[in-house]
């Protein structure tokens, strides 16, 4: 079982998210806002975070930004609204481990955190 | 204005971005969902919307989520939910679960909205930038007043099952209209 972090403004999707992954046996604890985010990430050490890009207080993006400046090496999955290809290739660039769009579906979210927490273990046990 | 050719072409943008709106919302709703062909028409300036010959969305009192973009083109687009249905909707969407139905909405707005607007910007290989979706009561015709000409298309999706109907309004400023419709 793994600790999920997710981050998003919506509490729908909040709900839909953590219904998804605690579906999944995995433990989620839950952001409303980048900030937020970025304070459980630091002090909560959680092991995969689900990250959503428009946000009133903190754009995804930047959060992604910050959390990989305070060395926050958790695989960071965006769960966005914002189809664009070109939203998709930043995030890749920028560290995220997967692009998601909404509405996502269980068993595409399931396989995209499996799959991001086997390759940080992986990259981890390398070191 | 637009020729028939240009109009063509949008409307085949618009509908296959429709195609993926309607496949968002059964998700949403775990029920069927489609999408009507679009409608079209030519806006001037400080001009109001047209009446629909078939959304309930002109005639009845409605909740919009309005979001404005711009860069590779730019202008507004919004969802419009009859305040009657609004309930039928957000329970679907909940299956059980509670929250207010407005923030039902605006999520449902937001993911709906981005992805109409973002099929159509990946199809012409651009990029565009969000404004942070809010929600409105006040009328469509009043939330998409544009102070420049151009065109404004409404896509209705329907899920028959439950009764709900919902319309997706986009107003596009005529200047980089041409472009968008040539890159497409």
């Amino acid at each position: 079982m793994a600790r999920v972090l997710i981050s998003d403004d919506s509490l729908l999707a909040r709900m839909t998210l953590r219904d998804i992954v605690q579906a999944s046996g995995h433990e989620t604890l839950l952001a409303a806002s980048g900030q937020e985010c970025i304070e459980l990430a630091a002090s909560e050490a959680p092991d995969c975070i689900l990250l959503d890009l428009l946000v009133p207080d903190l754009a995804g993006q930047e959060t992604l930004s910050i959390l990989r400046g305070l060395g926050v090496e958790a695989p960071v999955i965006v769960v966005t609204s914002d189809v664009q290809e070109s939203t998709r290739e930043y995030c890749l660039a920028a560290g995220a481990s997967e692009v998601l769009h909404k509405p996502v579906r269980q068993e595409q979210l399931a396989r995209a955190i499996g799959a991001s927490l086997a390759s940080a273990a992986k990259a981890s046990s390398a070191c | 204005m637009l020729t028939g050719s240009e109009l063509g072409v949008l409307a085949d943008a618009l509908n296959r971005a429709g195609a993926r709106a309607a496949t968002s919302l059964r998700e949403l709703l775990g029920e069927p969902a489609h999408a009507a062909p679009p409608e079209i028409w030519w806006v001037e300036a400080g001009e109001g919307l047209p009446e629909s010959e078939y959304s309930r969305t002109t005639l009845e009192p409605v909740s919009t989520v309005l979001m404005r973009f711009e860069g590779a083109f730019d202008g507004s687009a919004c969802l419009a939910v009859a305040r009657s249905m609004i309930g039928e909707l957000a329970r679907a969407v909940l299956g059980g679960r509670e929250a207010p139905a407005d923030a039902v909405l605006l999520e449902v707005g937001n993911i709906l909205v981005n992805g109409f607007m973002g099929d159509i910007s990946n199809a012409v290989g651009g990029e565009l930038t969000y404004t942070w979706p809010h929600c409105s009561t006040a009328p469509v015709r009043a939330a998409l007043v544009r102070d420049v000409a151009g065109v404004v298309s409404h896509t209705c999706l329907a899920a028959p099952t439950l009764g709900v109907e919902a319309s997706l309004y986009v107003a596009l400023g005529a200047d980089r209209l041409r472009e968008l419709i040539r890159a497409t």
